[in-house]
């Protein structure tokens, strides 16, 4: 229990040396994170929503508003713990110089997936605001439960590209994971279009992942509907969470320090 | 209760031996230097001193606890300044001062009042809100040192201090860790540069090969190796066989070393007066160094 208590300290230590900078830069950042999904939501909304109207008795902007917010989590987790921490593990040597204190690489791998967390959780508030504001999200009960949401799924994908990260060889390595794994996530995980009209196959194989998963939660937190997929979503992502902390800890580690 | 103790310490990567079966003890409060080309193993060895790195093998106690088994608690004590720089780029001066007094749990006004007088300590005090790309390389370096020190640190590692800086960010750098010193704070440093292991060191070991060839106090080890003092002959191209023909008559310790060959003798001042009647003008009486002592050594070991 000790533990546990010293290494969230550690993390969180390292966790608000990224804030630091962070808050040095917000701007540039916030604009990044959240003028995609805007983009999107703008041109896919009028474009082909003015085709489209309604799916599955909700307007077109409104059905893709939930996996929009999901998108953008895992875009700006996604960012952060890959250019991000590769430029602070490789280039600028920030985490030998803090394994001369007394954190551990365990303490550094947490609080850098934690900060990706919270990158992903911070791009999805400002979405749901903007979605707000724009008339296209009103169920304020569900908030609490999007951002609960927002910040497991933003963990999840912050440790699976964490583990990335720990394997990468050079920033190139990054263009085959994000036109090879996320672009095909972005487009198959139910954000833009019902799963159900793509073959079973292909639909159930993304299941794998955890986009579409925290996609149903969202949809369902916003529009109600079935609650199967939701709750088997949660267990996905909850389940996830650990293990992929784990890989990273160690992938990191064995990067980091030659093993003997 | 010495400060570092290492026995039978080993380090492999692969099935390369980068320290090999080394033993070695450092008092508190003394400055001890690695001493050694490239590739001798220095770095390695402080790495596995300060936790960086995990050793394959031996024993390796840092103020007296296991530094692989209790490495957060040792390290709370350590300061490390490592060779690369590792400062942290996207932090002014001051913030990498007060982000890395956060890692150690130091609380934030102890942190300031630390952060202030460190900058003092290294004269940075003017450069406290400036962003690290608009520094010096010597400036950098001894905000390396000023965070080391974050902590109070009873051990401080440096990996090579002040290679690659001029002479005068050098001497500046030795001044503070001559003020350290006087402090009783261990100190550890590796180094290619004599002249700082024998300004600084109270005792080098010099390594070679991934192991420790030979102790002790620095003047110790060159007059009993060297002497006191040494002749340099300059030798013109081409007629270094000859010299050491003419000199092998009067002198039977000698080196080559390029174009120079280096005498070694209890009696260098008629040796000097000997070797002047030899054609070669090029000559040099001078105190032996440990830069000597260093090329007898490399000299005889790469022979072998």
């Amino acid at each position: 229990m000790n533990n546990l208590k010293a290494r969230f300290t550690g993390a969180f230590r390292f966790w608000q040396r990224n804030a630091d900078v962070f808050r040095s830069h917000y701007l540039s950042s916030v604009v990044g994170n959240i003028g995609e999904p805007l983009l999107y939501l703008f041109g896919l909304g009028a474009g082909i929503g003015g085709m489209i109207e309604k799916v599955d008795g909700i307007p077109y902007l409104q059905w893709i508003a939930p996996g929009m917010m999901a998108a953008a989590a895992m875009n700006a987790a996604a960012f952060e713990c890959t250019f991000g921490a590769y430029t602070r593990m490789v280039e600028q040597k920030v985490y030998e110089g803090v394994l001369a204190t007394p954190l551990e690489v365990e303490d550094v791998v947490l609080g850098e997936i934690l900060w990706g967390a919270t990158k992903g959780l911070m791009s999805s508030a400002i979405l749901l605001l903007v979605l707000s504001a724009l008339g296209l999200f009103d169920r304020w009960a569900s908030v609490p439960f999007l951002l609960i949401e927002m910040a497991l799924f933003g963990t999840v994908f912050a440790a699976l590209t964490m583990c990335v990260t720990a394997v990468s060889k050079s920033y190139e390595f990054f263009n085959y994971f994000f036109t090879l794994f996320l672009t095909p996530l972005l487009v198959f995980s139910g954000i833009w279009f019902p799963v159900a009209r793509l073959p079973a196959w292909l639909s159930s194989f993304f299941l794998i992942f955890p986009t579409p998963h925290a996609v149903n939660i969202a949809r369902y937190l916003f529009h109600g509907g079935g609650v199967i997929m939701p709750i088997i979503g949660i267990l996905c992502l909850a389940a996830c969470a650990p293990v992929l902390i784990w890989l990273a800890m160690r992938l990191v580690r064995r990067r980091l320090i030659p093993a003997p | 209760m010495d400060a570092v103790s290492a026995k039978g310490l080993r380090r492999s990567f692969g099935t390369f031996e980068a320290v090999k079966e080394t033993g070695f003890s450092i008092r508190p409060g003394e400055c001890y230097g690695f001493l050694g080309p490239n590739g001798a193993g220095k770095s390695t060895t402080i790495r596995m001193i300060h936790g960086m790195l995990p050793r394959s093998g031996g024993e390796l106690n840092v103020m007296g606890r296991d530094i692989d088994l209790d490495r957060p608690a040792i390290k709370a004590h350590i300061g490390v300044v490592s060779q690369e720089n590792n400062l942290d780029r996207d932090l002014t001066v001051r913030q990498n001062l007060l982000t890395y007094a956060r890692y150690f749990e130091i609380p934030p006004p102890e942190a300031r009042r630390r952060a202030a007088e460190l900058l003092a300590f290294v004269q940075l005090d003017a450069k406290a809100d400036a962003r690290l790309a608009t520094l010096s390389g010597g400036m950098q370096r001894r905000l390396a040192i000023a965070r080391a020190l974050i902590n109070n640190p009873s051990l401080l590692i440096l990996d090579e201090p002040t290679t690659g800086l001029d002479p005068q960010a050098r001497h500046l750098i030795w001044r503070r860790l001559n003020m350290l010193k006087r402090q009783r704070i261990t100190i550890i440093l590796t180094t290619h540069y004599m002249e700082e292991a024998e300004h600084l060191c109270d005792r080098v070991a010099i390594m070679n090969g991934g192991e420790i060839l030979l102790e002790g106090a620095p003047r110790e080890l060159i007059t009993r190796q060297i002497g006191e003092e040494v002749v340099e002959l300059h030798v013109e191209e081409g007629k270094m066989p000859a010299a050491i023909e003419a000199v092998r008559q009067i002198c039977e310790n000698y080196d080559v070393h390029g174009e120079t060959l280096y005498l070694y003798s209890r009696e260098c001042k008629k040796l000097a007066q000997e070797v002047m009647r030899l054609e070669h003008r090029m000559i040099v009486h001078r105190r032996a160094t440990l830069e000597d002592l260093f090329l007898k050594l490399a000299g005889r070991t790469l022979n072998e």
